[in-house]
């Protein structure tokens, strides 16, 4: 008899070993894959929720510009010249009264003939103008702002920044529930999948006991576990996008400028839940076989 | 072969399963351990492969000195050498005759193309190719010890260890049992095979080493 032909891996037999832990467990296994699932789906709302005001944010922001109103008697070209010295502006564009009304009338489109009841055109001629974007966000923005509302012919300013400051603020919080939502994703999945592979060594001791006294390697006794723990995070990640799509569909009919991180997605809902399955099986194994 | 020099093994409870154990097996021997239960026979056994430590002494198993900081790869390699059979046959009950044998010979790495032959092979020397499709629970006490046999010579051990093969077995499946085993060390294994039943190892005319509470009484024919 000629058994000295050893070969390292047998990939197939122990994937095959892996789908077999699965088949006997399948109950508690598929349990913890929709626990892991809903797990998921919540962090990827909360990513979709976070990237979505960030790119709010961004756009805001790239649009940012000041307001200067002036009074009728303002002179536009001096007051041009002036805001051009002060230190935080880029860049400076007047608008005509006749122009901020042909502005108003493409903003409200199909609306625009209610400003034909109008006598005459309430609209002030105005300044735009673009900031440092070292500004925008800081407390210097509110000094140029100033800066700006006290010079002769000024009647009032307008920024957005209150807006931005909101936003910003409401990021943080997102943000903060973001952290707080992966520490409990992170704590939820390893448990799960970690208590599901300790459940099938204990259903396997047998088998074990028998590899190893055959003469069966760590690796080769612990491998199928670790498919295990794969296929457990593959299936959560991939339910857990399958539903993120099917809700980002559904929202997106009702706003359609809502934004879908595709690559994030897979990284986040494969990449870590695949690492976290991986992790439990990690956990398991190390509790129960050591 | 086999080499105890004055192995002792003491449990944690201060229980003496074995004392002074000095024990000389060379390689293609047959040798009997006999003696009632607790005289420390499997614990003997289980020295062997690694199944536990001793707590004194030094022990040599085909020159692999076995003490407390032998590696995991060097008991790996030790266990594929030797071939195990329990009195409880210790087969997987979800899985065919065949498939027990070809599990064991997976898990240690056989090229998949060489394991139906192996298999045949070891399943014709215990005389049961005819059972390779039957569950272990489809099958007599002696019929899943001879399995049992059939998967321990499958990775074609240089020892055999066989705890009480014939423990659960009629007289006529023992002595059977025992016709495979001389078989396997008439081709050049050596074999161990402790047992509690002393007129089976005094009729075999091989060498047998008596224990009685952990201590070595005799050894000779």
């Amino acid at each position: 008899m000629k058994t000295e032909s050893y070969y390292p891996m047998a990939i197939n037999f122990l994937l095959n070993e892996g789908l077999k832990n699965i088949s006997r467990n399948k109950s508690a296994f598929f349990l913890s894959v929709g626990v892991s699932t809903a797990c998921l789906l919540l962090l990827s709302l909360f990513i979709l929720l976070t990237t979505n005001l960030l790119r709010a944010k961004n756009q805001i922001e790239e649009k940012f510009e000041i307001y200067a109103f002036l009074t009728p008697d303002a002179d536009a070209n001096a007051l041009i010249e002036k805001v051009n010295l002060i230190s935080g502006v880029r860049q400076v564009t007047y608008v005509s009264k006749e122009e901020a009304l042909i502005e108003l009338r493409t903003d409200l489109a199909e609306n625009a003939s209610i400003l034909d009841i109008l006598d005459r055109n309430p609209l002030p001629a105005s300044l735009r103008i673009k900031i440092d974007p070292s500004y925008k966000l800081s407390e210097r923005l509110g000094e140029l702002e100033e800066k700006i509302r006290i010079l002769k012919g000024v009647k009032e300013t307008w920024s957005g920044h209150d807006l931005l400051i909101r936003i910003q603020k409401i990021i943080r919080t997102v943000i903060g529930f973001d952290i707080g939502v992966l520490i409990i994703v992170f704590f939820a999945i390893i448990f799960i999948v970690s208590r599901t592979v300790e459940a099938t060594i204990v259903a396997k001791a047998r088998e074990i006991e028998i590899m190893k006294l055959v003469g069966a390697s760590n690796t080769m006794v612990r491998f199928p576990f670790y498919v295990e723990g794969f296929l457990h995070g593959l299936f959560g990640g991939v339910i857990a996008i399958i539903l993120t799509v099917v809700i980002y569909i559904f929202a997106q009919a009702h706003f359609p400028m809502l934004y879908f991180p595709w690559l994030m997605f897979l990284i986040v809902n494969l990449f870590f839940s695949i690492l976290l399955g991986i992790g439990g099986s990690y956990l398991a194994l190390s509790r129960i076989l050591k | 072969m086999i080499v105890f020099e004055h192995v002792s093994k003491i449990f944690k409870n201060n229980w003496t399963a074995l004392y002074d154990i000095n024990l000389n097996v060379n390689k293609g021997e047959f040798v009997f351990l006999v003696g009632p239960t607790g005289a420390g026979k499997s614990t003997l056994l289980k020295l062997i492969y690694c199944g536990d430590s001793a707590s004194s002494g030094k022990l040599n198993v085909m020159s692999y000195p076995l003490h407390d900081s032998l590696s995991d790869a060097q008991i790996t390699q030790l266990r594929r050498k030797i071939g195990i059979v329990f009195q409880d046959f210790k087969l997987l009950l979800d899985r065919t005759v065949y498939e027990n044998i070809e599990f064991t010979l997976r898990v240690i790495g056989i090229r998949p193309l060489l394991i139906p032959e192996i298999v045949t092979s070891a399943l014709n020397k215990v005389g049961l190719y005819n059972r390779k499709d039957f569950y272990p629970y489809q099958l007599s006490g002696g019929e899943q010890q001879k399995i049992a046999i059939a998967r321990a010579i499958a990775k074609n051990p240089e020892i055999l260890l066989a705890d009480e093969p014939t423990g659960n077995i009629d007289y006529k499946g023992s002595t059977e049992i025992l016709r495979i085993l001389k078989d396997i060390n008439f081709n050049g294994t050596t074999v161990l095979m402790a047992t509690h039943d002393h007129i089976i190892a005094e009729t075999s005319n091989k060498r047998i080493v008596r224990l009685e509470n952990g201590k070595l009484l005799s050894d000779g024919d």
